[in-house]
């Protein structure tokens, strides 16, 4: 049965841009985040899209004093959350049952590492450690602006903010809250940019999604959110919809603890259950916004997945990875956001970096932006480390 | 080389966690992955920090380390070549 | 649509049971030790699980014991069998142990690495047992038997479940506790309602 969700605000931070204004003018001029590491202090000299504002500055744009204990990802949600928020035109003071729910897993880590040995040594700077904690992050974001009745935090690596989604589209659903506020917030931090580094998947140039000759994903943060409300709710407070969420899809792909099967069976499942609750068919689908991390692996699997599905001759297709990164737990959300723009601006983004068609994969992916587009359907692919893969599918009203 | 080959077999169970094997199991020219020993792709990250860890070799690339670990042999080889610890 | 809860199971204070009834138990041991111990006991004769940090070991121990005796034990592809579990600590047992080796002697290690995330686990479950379905993981402080009875609900109600494995995993710092419940349609007698995931989990 196809979702009867409609999406009233959306809310973005992330290397190419603070807002949708900037993230938009970003994709349409082929403006890539990812470049030298600025912010985090590590010894490692690797691309990455880090968010161009300090902890301070972000502090400043939030009205929080310097001094208060924010850590770097509950910064960036508070920001993407606050827009969302306000385009919604969203009541706080009880009138609605509202639901948050944020997709992490770095959550406060990048304050405990800083701050870890302090903490061993002299028990001190205890508030960042107590702010470690996933659910922690979350709860504080939430507590910034209040009014939730419901908070949860989906942590299932990289699919995290995509199944933010689909636990808001259930409550909405079941009646538990009447709006959901669904994303996902992460930062790099040394911890995972060491821990991606061993595992031999980071590119020490560029990414280049879907290439014949691409050597592994850049690292990227940011955080977006979007507010999910049903036809009913919507409709009594009069909210305008700028899409809808039609239908997801999650399926597990069963084959290893961090590589994706060679014929893509997770992705193939969870694209196939998205498209078969939005009730469309596979040829309706007019863009994929896809995973397309630019590691050998991933893009292969995927692109077997994309072609089991839609058949030798697949809707158009990009990674905005090559613009933001790879986002990993908030890539669902931001890529959503971005999806949306796409869908509202009537523009297609463009899978930058790309010079050589992979081998036996008979699509290529959009080289240059497409402008005047008009996108009914996009299907958008967030597949995490344990084989956790989901796919969202935004329509048109 | 005998005793290379031995303390690499013992460093190689423990890193790798093979609990059930003990390095009388390890058949020298036997492969370490696919069939054999049936080590997987996060094991030959491993193995890679291992010759970084205690034998000072750098390797830069994945691909390298398919020569490298064919088998017991093939790996004391290299090292004893290329040791810098 | 009636979903009952047809065989569940749980690890805690180094005791393992299956439908309430003590099947292994060894106060002697560490938590960790316990783990291995019942592996061995249960022969499950499965090497990889030597290569899991404690957090997978202990909710593949718990899924595999769950589903041994029935019909969904073994590589039979499951495509409408989902995973939903829980935990209060995310993976951070094996985190703080990856971050040891990024201290000051840097080596850090892809295989600790790997399970620094809590869905591996379900990956681990879902490896061995062919399962494709639906799968999360939450964080939150303490098992929610409303939360996870009305997700779970509502997931079966949606889409073409037929059975899920559902519960709770907790592994930090030699605390270790898993709760599982298999939970099909139509089948067993104990409903899946949520005064009786109360009642099983405090059990």
């Amino acid at each position: 049965m196809a979702l009867d969700i409609f999406i009233t605000g959306l809310g973005i931070v992330s290397g190419i841009g603070v807002g949708i204004e900037e993230t938009a003018t970003s994709l349409r001029h082929k403006k890539s985040g990812i470049g030298k590491i600025k912010y985090l202090n590590t010894i490692h000299d690797l691309p990455c899209a880090e968010v161009n504002l300090s902890e301070t500055q972000m502090k400043q744009m939030l009205g929080i004093k310097e001094c208060e204990n924010v850590n770097r990802t509950a910064l960036m949600a508070m920001l993407a959350t606050r827009e969302a928020i306000a385009q919604a035109k969203l009541p706080l003071d009880g009138t609605y049952k509202l639901a948050f729910i944020n997709g992490t897993t770095v959550g406060g880590m990048e304050k405990s590492e800083l701050y870890y040995f302090d903490f061993l040594a002299n028990d001190t700077r205890n508030e960042y450690i107590e702010g470690h904690d996933c659910g922690a992050c979350t709860e504080k974001i939430a507590d910034f602006f209040g009014g939730f009745s419901y908070v949860s935090t989906p942590s299932t690596a990289c699919s995290s903010a995509a199944n933010a989604f689909i636990l808001g589209a259930n409550l909405i659903e079941t009646g538990i809250v009447d709006i959901a506020i669904v994303g996902g917030s992460e930062c790099i931090t040394k911890f995972h940019l060491n821990g991606f580094k061993t595992l031999l998947i980071l590119d020490s140039e560029p990414c280049r999604p879907f290439d014949q000759t691409r050597a592994g994903l850049n690292l990227g943060e940011g955080a977006a959110f979007l507010v999910l409300e049903s036809k009913k709710v919507m409709d009594e407070r009069k909210a305008k919809p700028l899409c809808k969420l039609s239908g997801y899809g999650n399926a597990c792909d069963a084959f290893h603890q961090t590589a994706s099967s060679p014929d893509g069976q997770g992705a193939y499942l969870a694209m196939n259950a998205a498209i078969k609750m939005s009730e469309l068919q596979p040829v309706d689908i007019d863009y994929i916004n896809a995973h397309g991390t630019g590691t050998p692996n991933n893009d292969e699997s995927e692109s077997q997945a994309i072609l089991r599905v839609f058949g030798n001759n697949p809707p158009k297709v990009s990674s905005t990875k090559s613009y933001t990164g790879h986002t990993t737990s908030a890539s669902g959300s931001i890529e959503a956001v971005i999806s949306i723009i796409a869908m509202q601006q009537n523009f297609i983004p463009a899978n930058l970096n790309f010079k050589q068609q992979m081998e036996n994969i008979p699509f290529t992916p959009v080289l240059d932006v497409i402008e005047n587009m008009n996108l009914q359907h996009i299907l958008s692919n967030s597949f995490g480390f344990g084989g956790n893969n989901t796919s969202l599918v935004f329509s048109k009203i | 080389m005998e005793q290379l080959i031995a303390q690499l077999k013992r460093e190689i169970i423990e890193v790798l966690n093979l609990e059930e094997i003990t390095p009388d199991d390890i058949d020298n020219d036997a492969p370490l992955f696919g069939e054999g020993l049936g080590l997987d792709s996060i094991d030959a990250l491993e193995l890679i920090v291992l010759m970084e860890k205690n034998y000072g070799i750098k390797l830069q690339d994945a691909n390298q380390g398919k020569e490298i670990f064919k088998s017991i042999n093939c790996m004391a080889d290299y090292i004893s070549k290329h040791r810098t610890i | 649509m009636n979903l009952c809860i047809s065989k569940y199971c749980s690890i805690k204070n180094n005791c393992f049971s299956v439908n309430g009834e003590v099947v292994f138990a060894n106060s002697e041991l560490s938590a960790t030790e316990f783990l291995t111990a019942l592996y061995r006991h249960e022969q499950i004769g499965y090497p990889k699980f030597f290569k899991m940090d404690y957090l997978a070991k202990t909710g593949f121990l718990a899924a595999d014991l769950l589903l041994k005796g029935t019909a969904f034990y073994g590589d039979s592809l499951k495509q409408t069998m989902g995973i939903f579990l829980s935990n209060n600590s995310s993976s951070l047992d094996t985190d703080i142990a990856f971050q040891k080796t990024i201290g000051k002697e840097y080596f850090p290690s892809p295989s600790v690495f790997v399970y620094t995330l809590p869905n591996i686990v379900m990956g681990e479950i879902a490896i061995k047992h062919k399962i494709f379905g639906e799968n999360t993981f939450f964080v939150s402080q303490e098992f929610n038997d409303r939360f996870v009875r009305d997700y779970v609900n509502q997931v079966f109600v949606e889409k073409d479940m037929e059975s899920a494995i559902v519960g709770w995993v907790e592994l930090f710092d030699q605390h270790c506790e898993a709760f599982l419940m298999l939970v099909e349609k139509e089948k067993g007698t104990i409903n899946f309602t949520q005064e009786i995931i109360h009642k099983l989990y405090k059990s």
